[in-house]
């Protein structure tokens, strides 16, 4: 069904309202009817450009219906309805709510036509996922939402810097390749990378979606990164430097995701890795690979998204996702298990599953270019794959040592979207041509040449097997108790660093200015005659100074941009 | 209780070894088309499969000991 006439993020936003407004199961109605009827004008909205408005010398699209646009707006449509089913038995109306007004954002981003329609998205998306992470409520939620927020308004400022700088270069903000010799499209690269998790501004990734409640990561797994891979495969397709900021992001999470004990810190890793290949795919830049890349994109989503789900799962019935809390579950909840196997064997990249037939596009189109340091850069991350998220994180979760855990399955509506992705998995897996009609670009390309099949079980089998013979010789790294520091330490640790400083040396040397310069002077020129020594209180001592000194300064940029 | 155990434990293993075993034989049954040099090696992506694990899992060791800390390292 098609309905014509009106935005698909505005029927999610509408769905925000009018959940925040119901409860029990008319707000389950209305969460589960968002996403359906959105989808219902998303095939309505013509081809091209639609809604555009124009205010002051800006043109604003809110609608570009191409074939990149419409794949990622169905994925978006289809993760909503998946993480909304997901989250039915939940009453948490601040993640409910927020969590429809971030997929709208998401789903506005891909629509967007143009720069400035896409930074008002990205600005939403940022705002709207910070309080799906807030709606955690855990002790630590506020902290890391707050951490979560400033990666998100860096991006932001990134975003709106680069497309200031771009426009007042005279170039046209309607989206499309961009250039990076172009002034400002430096900004816009690393506002996108900021979002995609690039190597070294990756940690907002492993910090968050671990800490987040068991429903709130299913949502924020699918909207952030990969509208972040829509923009780059949008904006920056052929781009050599993604190549190599691409194969750093596939290789360097592999090693922490086999040391970290938080199975969901697993994932979140791995899901660095996954993006890696997309962005791989997009700075090759030919037909196959932006097809590879965005199919890949579209496949994670699904997988990744079972598999968090299912790790979701597991934390929603135990209260544990570290590897040494869990283990010998598959037994209280096999259907849990089956569907965990189906989202690993997927992300794998197994023949028959999902991740294959989207996965071997990348790998075919770097060896096509005569890449082949690369293609061995990306096998060996695909053994990786297979070590964590295929085996590492079924195994410690479902299998391993029997803690004697009380189990049972999770809740019928957490069964059903997990059973509905691991159907999508593998359909897609069996039927890449669904998958491969819809993109980009008409690209024939067959995955299950007997060459393609046979080498992807030869890798796997093997990969497997040195995983067994790792374990059983003790080689294997145990699970284990540890916070295993990233680079985030710098700005953790700085931060708190500072804050000591303010509050130590800083704070006696401003009380000790405050003192003298406010009350002891004073008191001195009144004299002893004088109405009498007056104290400030001790926040004031503080303070003072302190926006003095900011008057001061502000004083002094009006008198010298006036002056 | 215990032996069982073990022994399915052994059964798969030995399972997965003949299933390795066939899919490396495969290697020289089958005429692969070729992409690059490398592959044509006899079982280049069995050892590159095998070696890439345990490369990785001795340099996740080496890295383990620099990162690694206490679990409230950063004191929440």
């Amino acid at each position: 069904m098609a309905i014509e006439g009106f935005h698909p993020s505005f029927v999610f936003l509408i769905g925000a309202v009018v959940a925040a407004l119901t409860r029990g199961k008319m707000r389950s109605l209305v969460m589960v009817a968002t996403p359906i009827i959105s989808f219902a004008f998303l095939r309505g909205l013509p081809l091209g450009d639609s809604f555009v408005f124009e205010i002051a010398q800006w043109t604003l699209t809110f609608s570009h219906r191409d074939e990149l646009s419409w794949l990622f707006g169905l994925l978006f449509h289809l993760a909503a309805l998946l993480a909304v089913i997901y989250s039915l038995h939940t009453r948490n109306r601040m993640e409910q709510v927020s969590a429809l007004v971030y997929a709208a954002s998401a789903i506005g981003a891909v629509l967007a036509g143009d720069l400035l329609t896409l930074f008002i998205w990205w600005e939403m998306l940022a705002l709207s996922s910070t309080f799906v992470v807030f709606a955690g409520r855990q002790r630590r939620s506020m902290a890391i939402g707050l951490r979560y927020f400033a990666f998100q308004i860096v991006s932001g400022l990134c975003l709106l810097t680069g497309i200031l700088l771009y426009s007042n270069s005279g170039m046209s903000l309607e989206l499309g390749r961009l250039d990076l010799t172009t002034p400002g499209t430096m900004w816009i690269l690393l506002a996108f990378g900021i979002k995609a998790g690039f190597p070294l501004v990756h940690t907002w990734i492993v910090d968050t979606y671990p800490a987040a409640s068991a429903t709130g990561t299913v949502f924020l797994c699918a909207f952030t990164t990969k509208t972040a891979v829509y923009a780059l495969a949008r904006c920056f397709p052929g781009t050599e430097e993604l190549i190599i900021i691409g194969a750093v992001m596939t290789c360097f999470p592999i090693f922490y995701a086999i040391i970290e004990n938080d199975l969901r810190k697993v994932l979140s890793y791995s899901m660095i890795n996954q993006i890696g290949f997309m962005v791989v795919g997009i700075g090759l830049g030919t037909e196959l690979a932006i097809n590879g890349a965005v199919a890949h994109a579209f496949n994670d989503v699904l997988f990744k998204g079972l598999l968090f789900m299912s790790m979701g799962a597991v934390l929603h019935v135990t209260g544990k996702s570290r590897g040494t809390d869990l283990g010998g579950l598959w037994k209280k909840m096999p259907w849990t298990t089956g569907l965990c196997i189906v989202g690993a064997a997927s992300i794998s990249a197994v023949p028959l599953f999902s991740g294959f037939v989207s996965k071997s596009m990348v790998m075919a189109a770097a060896v096509e270019q005569g890449h082949t340091w690369l293609w061995l850069i990306l096998l060996f991350a695909s053994a990786g794959v297979l070590e964590h998220a295929g085996i590492k994180i079924p195994y410690f979760a479902f299998f391993a040592h029997d803690r004697g855990l009380e189990g049972r399955e999770p809740p019928r509506n957490m069964l059903l979207a997990m059973l509905l992705g691991a159907g999508l998995c593998i359909l897609i897996g069996c039927r890449p041509d669904l998958l491969y009609s819809m993109l980009p670009y008409n690209v024939s390309f067959e995955p299950f040449t007997t060459t393609h099949v046979l080498i992807q079980i030869q890798l796997l089998l093997f990969a497997s097997m040195a995983v067994v013979v790792l374990m059983k010789t003790g080689t294997y790294p145990p699970e284990l108790v540890k916070e295993n520091l990233d680079v985030d330490v710098i700005p953790r640790l700085g931060g708190r660093a500072l804050l000591g400083w303010l509050r130590g040396t800083f704070a006696q040397v401003t009380t000790r200015l405050s003192i003298t310069v406010l009350e002891r002077i004073p008191a001195a020129i009144a004299g002893p005659r004088g109405p009498g020594q007056w104290q400030l209180s001790s926040n004031w001592r503080l303070v003072l100074p302190g926006l003095l000194l900011v008057m001061a300064l502000l004083a002094f940029l009006i008198a010298n941009l006036y002056g | 209780m215990n032996d069982s155990r073990l022994k399915r434990l052994g059964t798969a293993t030995i399972l997965l070894a003949i299933v390795c075993a066939v899919a490396l034989l495969l290697d020289g049954a089958i005429d692969r088309h070729l992409d690059t040099e490398a592959e044509g090696l006899f079982g280049f992506y069995c050892l590159y499969g095998f070696f890439a694990i345990v490369v990785l899992v001795f340099l996740s060791r080496i890295l383990r000991r620099i990162v690694a800390r206490e679990e409230h390292f950063y004191g929440d």
